[in-house]
């Protein structure tokens, strides 16, 4: 992938993870733009990371999670 | 001959100031260390001996370095030319005893424990060098903060250090770099060009 593709799906990743949970599908399909490949790779991502815990439990690294 | 610890120090704080040439110098030398030390653990028969990687680093450091004449941001260094160490020393360990790269499933490894040295190496840190070194292709930062934060334990701030950004870029970074690492390993990722 290239490098400047993977910024634009972590500028979407972050900014979803910010958005309210009811509002999460509606901005992905405004910021990704009808680009189909994007979407699926921010909601991938959005989806694994609920499903792993995300940013919860972290006991090796203290505040820094 | 072995070099002093002041040697050391000062090899360490010339890194730091951004020599490259005291690094090539410094790794060697780290490395015969961490991979004697880490050895002592893995040849015991007992699976209970088993040994926190900061650990073991902090034991290397305080062989290794004259921990009177380094401030914070020399040892964040050491510790960061540790972790990259240490992730060959403890991926070599567990190829060498036959474990191949998973296929599929889900992964063992969840990125938010202490890893451990241990007689009985997991066989996923296999999976995970190989997911690390496909992230270091298209983010090669994140892939180093992992780096530093799983395999020598650094804090944000010291990772922050060692990368010369923000620890607040450093948390960003972690917390994607986790759950792409682990989207990764468990094998569902799709491919895209």
């Amino acid at each position: 992938m290239d490098p400047e593709r993977w910024r634009k799906i972590e500028e979407i990743y972050h900014a979803a993870l910010e958005c309210e949970p009811g509002e999460r599908a509606a901005f992905l399909l405004e910021a990704c733009a009808g680009d189909d490949e994007l979407l699926h790779e921010a909601e991938s991502l959005l989806t694994f990371k609920e499903r792993t815990g995300g940013f919860h439990g972290c006991p090796g690294y203290g505040s820094g999670c | 001959m072995q070099p002093s610890g002041h040697e050391i120090t000062q090899l360490l704080r010339a890194w730091s100031g951004g020599d490259q040439g005291a690094l090539e110098r410094l790794a060697p030398l780290v490395y015969a260390e961490l991979h004697r030390t880490a050895h002592r653990y893995m040849v015991r028969e007992s699976p209970d001996h088993t040994l926190q990687t900061s650990a073991l680093v902090n034991e290397v450091y305080l062989r290794l370095v004259d921990a009177q004449e380094v401030n914070w941001q020399d040892r964040a260094h050491f510790f960061g030319v540790c972790a990259r160490l240490m992730r060959r020393v403890l991926t070599d360990f567990a190829r060498s005893r036959g474990y191949l790269k998973r296929g599929g499933g889900s992964p063992h490894i969840a990125l938010d424990e202490a890893l451990v040295v241990s007689p009985e190496p997991r066989a996923d840190l296999v999976a995970l060098d190989e997911a690390l070194n496909a992230l270091a292709a298209i983010d090669p930062r994140k892939s180093q903060v992992v780096e530093l934060r799983f395999f020598g334990e650094l804090s944000s701030e010291e990772t922050a250090e060692v990368l010369k950004v923000s620890p607040e870029t450093v948390k960003r970074d972690w917390r994607l770099a986790r759950v792409w690492l682990l989207r990764e390993m468990s094998g569902e990722r799709c491919h895209g060009s």
